[in-house]
């Protein structure tokens, strides 16, 4: 996932300074480990591409002149339908975990049925990888005349490969599931918002 | 036999939980050929041992057909249900029978009527032989380790020599070495018996000796495929911005 799409989809829900920006990338999306560095060059380059634009500046107080000057960002049109068009688009290889929590967390409920036909997507494109590793440990097997104790620590590493795509597409089962049963209630109740928390 | 020995096409299947209706199935189609393993991943009540029911004629699905080497199974009697089961289709599951029961008998017991004791026997001895459980011919069920249960649970199923398998999550709590050994054995009896399986597994780590993995999950039965969606769009710079990092597809962590 890159900083600068975190960066965009949290100006497109709320404008806001870059430090409130670099705050609000740490506590929505964490487990990315940006650094300060990476989001405010991502800003700088949104800025340059007319996906953002500056609002509003802030001088800093005298007390505080070794500071730089606050700057305020919002989302310019540009902006958001470039941001919107990429929550609907997949990518040719398995999606980064992080880059599906983004999209995750900034589909709107109109965009719902499209992002369960990507998640779904990257389940078949797990299962994909995972059939080849199948089919290379068969064809390893063939030609394998090594010692039992090496067959055994390959047994190991193998099970270990097979359990991140488990853990994977287990995630991604749970995540549609979920938004499948948002689809039907809304479907249910005429795609008026009934969503709440039960 | 030209066509496939196993085919589900439009299988739905639901069941009512109070006020809610819960969809298990849902246009599920699957093919097996005889000699193929497939291995359907799903997590606890996605539906695993439904699918194997109505894949066994054990249970009848809401919509959909459902075909045993071209034989229509929600056309077939009771009668003819029951012969399929008793003569085509072995079924292995982890539980196992009343805990003092010696693993030679229970093995045995699927023939004993139609072969009578003596033949029963000898086939229940080939068939603990063959799944490499031989020397726990005379224990009680309830002395067995687990990885000893799957095993004995197979012999159970192809003592009556049946042209498909179904497996229904008898790896859940098996160590990788008795996965392993499980996966081997089971490899070995569809490519050289030419006999169909159909597993289920509640991990795809425990699904290595399958030559398809396929996820059931919501009412959908997935399977592997590498066809993608659009392409993610280009920039509005055309890709100079690399902020928005396009060009650059970070692999999974």
């Amino acid at each position: 996932m890159s900083a600068g799409k975190a960066v965009l989809g949290l100006v497109i829900q709320r404008p806001g300074y870059g430090y409130q920006l670099e705050q609000r990338v740490k506590e929505r999306f964490g487990s990315a480990q940006f650094v300060a560095s990476s989001i405010y060059k991502a800003l700088g380059r949104l800025e340059k591409d007319n996906l953002i634009r500056v609002v509003g500046e802030e001088e800093p107080e005298l007390a505080d002149s070794e500071r730089q000057r606050r700057i305020k960002y919002e989302a310019t049109q540009r902006g958001v339908g470039y941001f919107r068009e990429w929550l609907r688009a997949s990518s040719s290889v398995p999606l980064v975990r992080e880059e599906l929590q983004l999209r995750i967390a900034f589909c709107e409920p109109h965009e719902l049925p499209r992002l369960i036909e990507i998640i779904h997507g990257e389940e078949q494109v797990c299962l994909a990888m995972l059939s080849d590793f199948q089919r290379s440990l068969r064809q390893f097997e063939r030609v394998d005349h090594r010692r039992e104790w090496a067959r055994l620590m390959d047994m190991a590493v193998d099970h270990a490969e097979a359990s991140f795509w488990d853990a994977r597409i287990r995630w991604l089962q749970n995540v549609r599931v979920f938004l499948e049963g948002l689809r039907e209630e809304s479907e249910l109740h005429a795609g008026r918002p009934v969503w709440g928390i039960r | 036999m030209t066509g496939p020995l196993l085919s589900l096409t439009g299988v739905s299947r639901s069941f009512r939980r109070g006020r809610h209706e819960l969809r298990v199935l849902a246009d599920v189609s699957l093919q097996l050929s005889a000699g193929e393993i497939v291995a359907v991943q799903g997590q606890r009540g996605a539906g695993k041992t439904t699918l194997l029911k109505i894949a066994a004629g054990m249970e009848s699905p809401d919509g959909g057909r459902v075909s045993f080497d071209g034989w229509d199974l929600t056309e077939l009697s009771d009668v003819q249900l029951s012969r399929l089961l008793g003569e085509q289709i072995g079924w292995v599951q982890s539980s196992g029978p009343e805990s003092r029961v010696q693993v030679l008998d229970y093995v045995a017991l699927p023939l004993l009527i139609a072969l009578g004791d003596r033949a029963a026997y000898t086939r229940a001895e080939q068939a603990l032989e063959r799944v490499g459980v031989a020397e726990c011919a005379h224990q009680p069920w309830e002395t067995l380790s687990d990885g000893e249960r799957g095993l004995v649970g197979i012999a159970h199923a192809i003592v009556r020599s049946p042209r498909l398998l179904l497996v229904d999550d008898v790896t859940t709590i098996l160590g990788i070495r008795e996965i392993y050994t499980l996966s081997q054995l089971l490899r070995s009896i569809a490519s050289e018996s030419a006999i169909g399986v159909l597993m289920t597994v509640s991990e795809v780590a425990a699904a290595q000796c399958a030559d398809r993995t396929m996820s059931l999950a919501g009412g959908r039965l997935s399977g592997p495929s590498s066809e993608r969606l659009p392409e993610t769009p280009e920039p509005p710079d055309g890709g100079k911005g690399d902020v928005i990092d396009l060009s650059s597809r970070e692999r999974l962590a």
